[in-house]
This record gives structure tokens, C-alpha cells and sequence, in this order.
């Protein structure tokens, strides 16, 4: 697996544009994923994809093959996400009717609910809280590859994590989320 | 294990992907305790939450997308580089002001005033000549050299001597001190001492407060006694 990606980034820097689809095809939904749980919002999040591997793709030569390609990627996504962020306060919010649309069909219902739960719960976290809970818990990133990825200390990323966690159970404790769907979720 | 240890040590379980059940000092306490069962059941409730909250799928083609867009993209124009980056130039930047400050506070200590061997009594170079060229055995300097150390000496001795008769008047102003008034001691100003002006005519420079407190601070960083230095 390493090797293949060492591959198509070799023949990526070269202008392969077979190679670059492949990575996109290969980590879209990892970097999506990302995008979308720091932005809370799909448009933004595809956006952003999109512009995180163009940058990527600019940048391939910078990448240290010695290294895995995930995390510098997901580096790269998050530092995105954040200058995102940074510039969405500076302009109008756009609508997010589309995002909480109710879904009829009768067995995601729930699923929908608590993915609701859990981004207004996240969209509560700072940002980086966020991004280090989401990429040890969903991405499942070491915490010396999130503290690289972060360019902060390996201690300040548990901290970060740790608060997360704490918060994030507070908030659904708070709303009778996670009394009210632990056996449920267990069920989906 | 005590309440205010639960959590650091859910935390630590957790970091290491492991369920806190698994962990016999934790397992032990929340048997126990009601509180810190409901918190250890609080984060599990929470993860397998987020666990089971799945992120939607990206729309359309993502490939193609970032295909178009690296195709609509100009090249960027390669930056120049830096020999340093700009996180260090503000670094630089204060280094060279602190090699300026030192510099230009010790460049003075290497600058002795070369005076003639048979040079004169002070007194008589303050009220007539500059000193007399040696009758040497070796080749006199040439005489453009010569014009230049005498104008550095003549022009030594003058600021020796108004800031010596500065300093008297100075004195003379302050009340308890000096002379008999100002009105005075303005219009006929002393002679500076004729030891003062010896020191310095000697090699001590006359110097403002500021610069005098640096050389001293400069001495005692180098452990050099301020004698030996000037």
C-alpha cells in the first residue's frame, strides 16, 4: 500500500493525471470526512476538498516519502479548513437547509438524528479540539502524527483530545442524546 | 484510586484504544461509585455516538474537479527564496542592531591616542604649542601624517578644556557648591583643573553618563578591570 502511493505520487509529480485522480479516488473520503466534520457543512467541505488536494498536488514534491502520505494530506486539509473558518466569519453564513433536510426513509432516521446531534456537538468544540479529536477518533492518526500535522507538541494535542472528549459527552449528556441512544446506536 | 484520578485514567485507557472495563483499577472504582460510573458511561455512550454518526458521501466526481481545477490554474511563479526564512530575519535583525551597539560602544577601547615619546608637560601643550616633532634616529613620519596626529592633539586638548570649563561653571551654578553666583560665574567661567585636563589628554575620554554606564557594564561582562582596559 505505501509503495503504490509512493508510486502514484512519483508518477503525480510527473503530470500523471491518471496518478492524481487515483489519490483523489484513493483519500477523497478521507479528506472529505475531515473537511466536512471541521466545517460542518457540505458545500464548504466539498469546496475545500477540492482545494486541499490541488494544493496538495502543487506542493508533492514537499512531501518527505519517508513518511506516511495520510497525515501530511490531512495536514494539509486541516490547514485549509481552518483559513476556511477563519474567512467564513468575515462573511455571511450561507443557508444549511439543505444539510438538515429530514430524511423520511424510516431506518436512517435515526442515524440522521444522531449525526445531527453529533455535528452540533462538534460545531461547539474550538477548532482545535475539533480537529485533533476528529483525527485521533475518526482517522485514527497517532497522537505524534496529529501534533506534526498540527505543528504543536505531541502534550498539547492529549489535552486538546481530552477536553473534546469531555465536552462532547457533557453536550450529548446535556440533550439526553447519549442516554436516550446508547442501546439504539448499538442496534444501527 | 480516587474520583479525581478516574478520569485521567479513563483518558489514558482510552488513548490506548482500549474499553474501560478492561482496566482493573477503573473497573474496581465505578463498581463503587455512581458518579464516576456514569462518566466512564457518559464517554463510551459518547464514542460509540460519534462512531455510529457516519460523514456523508462527497457528491459527484471529486477527482474530476480537482483535475479542472489544477488545469485551470496558472503555474504559480516560482518565489524567490530566502537565505533565511522570514521567521528568523526579525532574529537577524536585532542581532545586527546588538553587533552595531557593541561595536560602536567598543571600537573607542582600541583607539589609543598615539602621543610622541618626549611629549611635553600638559600645561605647557594647553597654554602654547603642540609638542615638537622627536629628534628621532629613526626616519621622521611623513609630513602629512605628522599635520594629522597634531590637529588630533590640538583638537583633544580644546575639548578637553571646554568641557573641563563647563563642568566648572556647572559646579559654580549648583547652590552650597561652587562660586560665588551665577550671574558670575557665567561671565568669568573657570579654567578646568589642570589635572583633569591632564587625564584626559592622558587618554581618558570625556563621555556622556549613558555611554560611560555601558562601558562599565561592557568591563564587567569581560572581567576586565577598567584600568586595564582603558
Amino acid at each position: 500500500m505505501p509503495d503504490e502511493v509512493r508510486d502514484l505520487v512519483r508518477r503525480g509529480l510527473a503530470r500523471d493525471e491518471a496518478a492524481l485522480a487515483e489519490l483523489v479516488e484513493r483519500f477523497g473520503g478521507q479528506v472529505f470526512g475531515l473537511c466536512y466534520r471541521l466545517l460542518g457543512h457540505r458545500q464548504d467541505a466539498e469546496d475545500v476538498t477540492q482545494e486541499s488536494f490541488a494544493r496538495a498536488f502543487r506542493s508533492l514534491a514537499s512531501w518527505d516519502n519517508s513518511r506516511d502520505f495520510v497525515p501530511w494530506l490531512l495536514a494539509i486539509a486541516g490547514n485549509r479548513c481552518r483559513s476556511w473558518l477563519a474567512a467564513r466569519l468575515r462573511r455571511p453564513r450561507p443557508t444549511d437547509e439543505v444539510d438538515h433536510l429530514p430524511d423520511r426513509t424510516p431506518d436512517y432516521q435515526q442515524a440522521r438524528h444522531l449525526a445531527e446531534e453529533v455535528d452540533l456537538a462538534l460545531a461547539a468544540l474550538r477548532d482545535e479540539y475539533r480537529q485533533a479529536f476528529v483525527l485521533f477518533h475518526e482517522h485514527h492518526l497517532s497522537y505524534a502524527e496529529i501534533a506534526v500535522a498540527m505543528s504543536c507538541p505531541l502534550g498539547t494535542v492529549k489535552t486538546w483530545v481530552h477536553r473534546a472528549r469531555r465536552q462532547l459527552a457533557d453536550d450529548l449528556r446535556r440533550r439526553g442524546v447519549v442516554e436516550e441512544n446508547y442501546h439504539a446506536v448499538r442496534r444501527i | 484510586m480516587q474520583c479525581d484520578e478516574f478520569e485521567p485514567r479513563l483518558n489514558e485507557v482510552l488513548d490506548a484504544g482500549r474499553r474501560p472495563q478492561s482496566d482493573p483499577a477503573l473497573a474496581e472504582h465505578q463498581a463503587h461509585c455512581p458518579d464516576c460510573r456514569r462518566l466512564a458511561a457518559s464517554y463510551q455512550a459518547m464514542l460509540a455516538v460519534f462512531a455510529q454518526a457516519n460523514v456523508p458521501q462527497a457528491s459527484g466526481n471529486l477527482a474530476g474537479q480537482v483535475l479542472l481545477k489544477l488545469r485551470a490554474e496558472p503555474a504559480a511563479p516560482r518565489r524567490r527564496r530566502l537565505i533565511f526564512s522570514r521567521r528568523a530575519l526579525p532574529r537577524l535583525a536585532a542581532a545586527a542592531l546588538a553587533a552595531a551597539v557593541i561595536a560602536a560602544v567598543a571600537t573607542p577601547l582600541f583607539q589609543t591616542p598615539d602621543r610622541p615619546p618626549d611629549k611635553p608637560p600638559v600645561e605647557q601643550i594647553v597654554e602654547t604649542h603642540p609638542p615638537p616633532p622627536p629628534a628621532a634616529e629613526t626616519a621622521p613620519p611623513p609630513r602629512r601624517i605628522q599635520n594629522l596626529a597634531e590637529a588630533a592633539h590640538d583638537r583633544y586638548q580644546g575639548l578637553a578644556r571646554e568641557t573641563g570649563q563647563s563642568f566648572s561653571v556647572a559646579m559654580q551654578i549648583i547652590p552650597g557648591v561652587g562660586g560665588p553666583s551665577t550671574h558670575s560665574a557665567l561671565d568669568s567661567p573657570q579654567p578646568p583643573d589642570a589635572g583633569w585636563t591632564s587625564g584626559v589628554a592622558n587618554g581618558l575620554k570625556p563621555v556622556t553618563r549613558s555611554t560611560a554606564g555601558a562601558l562599565h557594564a561592557l568591563f564587567k561582562a569581560v572581567a576586565l578591570p577598567e584600568d586595564e582596559a582603558l
